[in-house]
């Protein structure tokens, strides 16, 4: 997956922090400090040569349901240019299920990377079906206009060099 | 007793008036439908490779149509009908309708 975390410094101590990346993004290749040394922010194997400069901030419970944030460019062909928090949880049948509370998606899968690409595509049809709406319903405008500055498809991000 | 996504989704269509949103992918499908009064669209997404719902995707598939879990069973068990879950999303909707600042 190319996608980042971040965490806070707290949440970073002690190393903690590569744990959670590698548990949280199976493909993580490792993370570095923000300039600020207040974040720490992971980055994919695939990414692992390039200082990131995008990440998404995270929590984690290791077992329980835990926060984190999406951020940066995904292999769904779309940058997520603006962090989204999601929580991650597992059901019981041991599937994960990756989902938000602001625009009630969520994806799942039987890994945490699985349920996070579902979660995107989702994301990314819903972001259609707002695209929809907004023609015949006004009240879906802001949300619309939201999602367009969160979701950018690749060809037109700033981000589209990262590939 | 979990619900089965396949009955989920044959509910929502032929007693509450759900319509597939289509072009999508082949294992979900997205429902959609405007109630009288409401100000949006309810969205869900019916996942199609699962057997039977577990209580966390029953719960992220309640809070898409913005009811809390009893009403959902009720909707399913079909104790709540059509004018039910059109009234009772116009009246208390939950979660509330999200506000966007742009």
């Amino acid at each position: 997956m190319v996608g980042y975390v971040i965490a806070d410094r707290a949440t970073a101590r002690s190393g903690a922090l590569a744990v959670h990346v590698a548990q949280t993004v199976p493909s993580a290749g490792g993370f570095s400090w923000s300039p600020d040394k207040q974040r720490a922010i992971g980055y994919s194997r695939s990414d692992a040569a390039r200082p990131s400069h995008v990440g998404g901030a995270a929590t984690s419970v290791v077992g329980s349901p835990f926060h984190m944030a999406i951020y940066g460019v995904q292999k769904c062909g779309w940058s997520v240019e603006h962090p989204i928090a999601v929580t991650v949880e597992r059901d019981e049948d041991g599937s994960y299920i990756v989902s938000d509370d602001r625009f009630l998606v969520y994806g799942v899968g039987d890994t945490q990377s699985e349920a996070i690409d579902d979660y995107l595509v989702s994301l990314v049809e819903y972001f259609d079906l707002i695209r929809g709406e907004v023609a015949t319903n006004p009240a879906a405008e802001t949300e619309y206009q939201y999602l367009r500055k969160v979701l950018v498809r690749l060809t037109d991000s700033p981000l589209s060099h990262a590939l | 007793m979990p619900y089965k996504p396949e009955d989920v989704e044959s509910k929502l269509r032929q007693k509450f008036g759900f319509q597939s949103a289509s072009g999508h992918e082949k294992n979900h499908t997205w429902l959609v439908y405007q109630g009288e009064g409401w100000p949006r669209v309810v969205k869900t997404k019916i996942e199609h490779h699962v057997r039977a719902m577990g209580p966390g995707l029953e719960g992220k598939i309640t809070k898409q149509l913005r009811v809390r879990a009893p009403f959902f069973r009720e909707m399913m068990d079909c104790t709540k009908g059509a004018d039910q879950y059109t009234e009772q999303v116009a009246r208390d909707p939950f979660p509330p309708w999200e506000k966007f600042g742009v």
